[in-house]
């Protein structure tokens, strides 16, 4: 029980409560509109994709190649593009973040000018629209390095979108991490270095493993930025350098491009958000603390 | 547990230890220099369009042909504006009233249940969203006016998709408001309703930069738009005609862009990111002086 509940159930004095009737009524039906309104909407948009593709859903969905531009066959070529991307994605993004996080929290004797440039620069970066990633992407990498629309391409934009969220995210953890850690490893003579490689580093392991499933989650459903980069093609990726459509793309193709697709589309959107309850299935277990604040004995 | 740890470090650990700051320094130049390419890219890209017309190109004509060089993109700039502020205006009650109720009316397990579901929600794909107006929104709004693909559609379901980031920016700005506050006036007799109208006076500066956030979220959305406004370059008068906005049109046409063309929507992106680091700017001071805020009143 926080102090603010108890606090809420003083009662008040009759004087103050007998000219407010309107105003509460007034804020008691907004505040439940508000509530039940949203709740109505999300169950109905999940009902609705629900639906339209569970009849869809097969075995042979997941595991078959896809047929007349997707409206028969299945999804495996796009489960594998998308696996491809997000890996990509991931081991280039994962060290940097860490590294950047490191950097902002720690103040390893170098706190100051860069460090302020560096946090100003990760916030433009979340403001920076994802089909601006995506053409960027697509003329930096895949024009000007030559690796075309291609699952590297994709998965190098990916990551460069995706590392302030996975910075932010560890910034929290590491602010999380009570002082005491740090000064009782400084107290026994160690550098700062030495307190973040081998007490800190150590003991956010499971909060890392949370910024890391919280940040694969969002690059999950990512779409805007993939569409000139990883590209288009429906054929099963067989090196890094081939094109590759990603699940998101497959549901915008078949709901915008193809006659009848909708059902597909719902179901295709089905299994992406399935692995997305996966990763974030992983992040809850991890519990609100990651692991973190609980182990510390006062 | 501590791990050992020797005082005075020997050689090989003195050099792993250099190796790592140097690494921490490498990953932070990294990603300067990365904004720094994504702005160049831009502007190399825009150069074209700037150095023939100046950057109110798209200001000047009248119509959107690029295949006969008219490039008059005012319309799909006033259209994201109208779209984004349509989106966060609607929308606006439903956050702020959730994180109210969190905060005032809901039980804790209940307001962490609410907390968590909205941070799923964050982070349910746009396209999904997308393909739910399109099977569920449009053919309702077809049933007023045919084809139903509309400025009102895109609307409604972006305001959807932005909900639950106003809600949990709201929830946060909320519980940043210094407890004493509310202890003092219950004190003093306030109701719970006082208490309320009270926590929001105080929170108005962060609610406002949550509304900036999720402004700016709304208009770089690019497949929501995409998928339900029709696209068809017009100024965003009637709710229910098809209208096309900037970051769709990136979309639309980058595939095939050549020469002038393509430099337009370079020039269409810069303009985007330049307008929205204008508002993060705004919606971070409004958040950093909050506490100041508090404190005068």
């Amino acid at each position: 029980m926080s102090d603010r509940d108890t606090v809420m159930k003083i009662p008040a004095s009759d004087g103050q409560t007998t000219h407010i009737p309107v105003a509460a009524i007034a804020l008691r039906l907004w505040i439940s509109c508000a509530v039940f309104g949203s709740m109505v909407v999300f169950g109905w948009m999940g009902a609705d994709i629900l639906r339209q593709g569970v009849s869809e859903l097969s075995w042979s969905f997941l595991i078959e190649a896809p047929l007349r531009s997707g409206l028969e066959g299945g999804i495996a070529p796009f489960l594998v593009s998308t696996g491809l991307v997000l890996t990509c994605a991931m081991v280039v993004a994962t060290p940097i973040s860490i590294a950047l996080s490191l950097f902002l929290v720690e103040r390893l004797s170098f706190e100051g000018v860069l460090a302020k440039f560096l946090r100003a620069t990760l916030m433009l970066l979340t403001g920076v629209p994802s089909i601006v990633f995506g053409l960027v992407g697509a003329s930096l990498l895949g024009d000007v390095l030559g690796f075309g629309a291609s699952i590297l391409t994709g998965g190098l934009t990916l990551a460069a979108m995706i590392i302030p969220t996975f910075v932010f995210a560890m910034v929290e953890i590491l602010r999380l991490l009570p002082q005491q850690y740090r000064f009782a490893g400084v107290a026994l003579g160690a550098v700062p270095v030495t307190v973040v490689i081998r007490v800190v580093l150590r003991i956010i392991r499971p909060g890392i493993l949370g910024a890391f499933l919280l940040s694969a989650g969002r690059a999950l459903g990512e779409t805007a930025a993939l569409i000139f980069t990883s590209g288009y093609s429906d054929r099963m990726p067989t090196s890094l350098f081939d094109s590759g459509r990603v699940l998101s793309i497959h549901i915008l193709d078949l709901a915008m491009n193809i006659p009848g697709g909708e059902p597909r589309a719902a179901a295709t959107a089905i299994a992406l958000m399935a692995l997305f309850l996966l990763f974030s299935g992983g992040v809850a277990l991890l519990g609100t603390n990651f692991g973190v604040g609980g182990t510390y004995i006062e | 547990m501590l791990p050992s740890i020797n005082p005075v470090p020997d050689r090989k650990t003195r050099a792993i230890q250099s190796a790592f700051v140097g690494a921490l320094y490498s990953s932070s130049i990294l990603i300067v220099a990365l904004v720094a390419a994504i702005g160049f890219v831009l502007i190399l890209g825009a150069w074209a369009s700037i150095s023939s017309h100046g950057i109110g190109v798209v200001f000047v004509d009248d119509k959107w042909f690029p295949s006969i060089g008219q490039f008059g993109a005012a319309p799909m700039f006033v259209s994201s504006m109208v779209v984004a502020l349509c989106a966060v205006l609607i929308v606006a009650p439903f956050g702020i009233g959730v994180a109210i109720f969190n905060h005032f009316y809901a039980h804790r397990v209940i307001a962490t249940l609410v907390r968590r579901f909205l941070n799923v929600a964050t982070a349910i794909p746009s396209v999904v969203f997308g393909l739910w107006g399109l099977v569920t929104i449009v053919p309702l709004i077809a049933l007023l006016k045919p084809p139903g693909v509309s400025l009102l559609a895109t609307v409604l379901v972006l305001a959807l998709m932005v909900m639950p980031t106003l809600a949990l920016l709201a929830d946060l700005t909320i519980g940043q408001v210094p407890r004493a506050y509310v202890i003092a006036a219950t004190a003093l007799g306030a109701t719970k309703e006082e208490n309320i109208f009270l926590t929001l006076r105080f929170a108005t500066r962060g609610l406002s930069s949550a509304l900036a956030f999720s402004f700016c979220r709304a208009i770089g959305e690019t497949m929501v738009v995409l998928m339900l406004s029709g696209n068809i370059v017009a100024w965003p008068i009637d709710p229910l005609a098809q209208i096309r906005v900037v970051a769709a049109n990136i979309a639309l046409e980058m595939p095939y862009a050549t020469g002038e063309h393509r430099s337009i929507l370079f020039l269409g992106s810069l303009v985007l990111i330049v307008f929205i680091s204008i508002v993060t700017f705004f919606g971070v001071r409004l958040m950093d002086n909050k506490g100041a805020e508090c404190v005068r009143s």
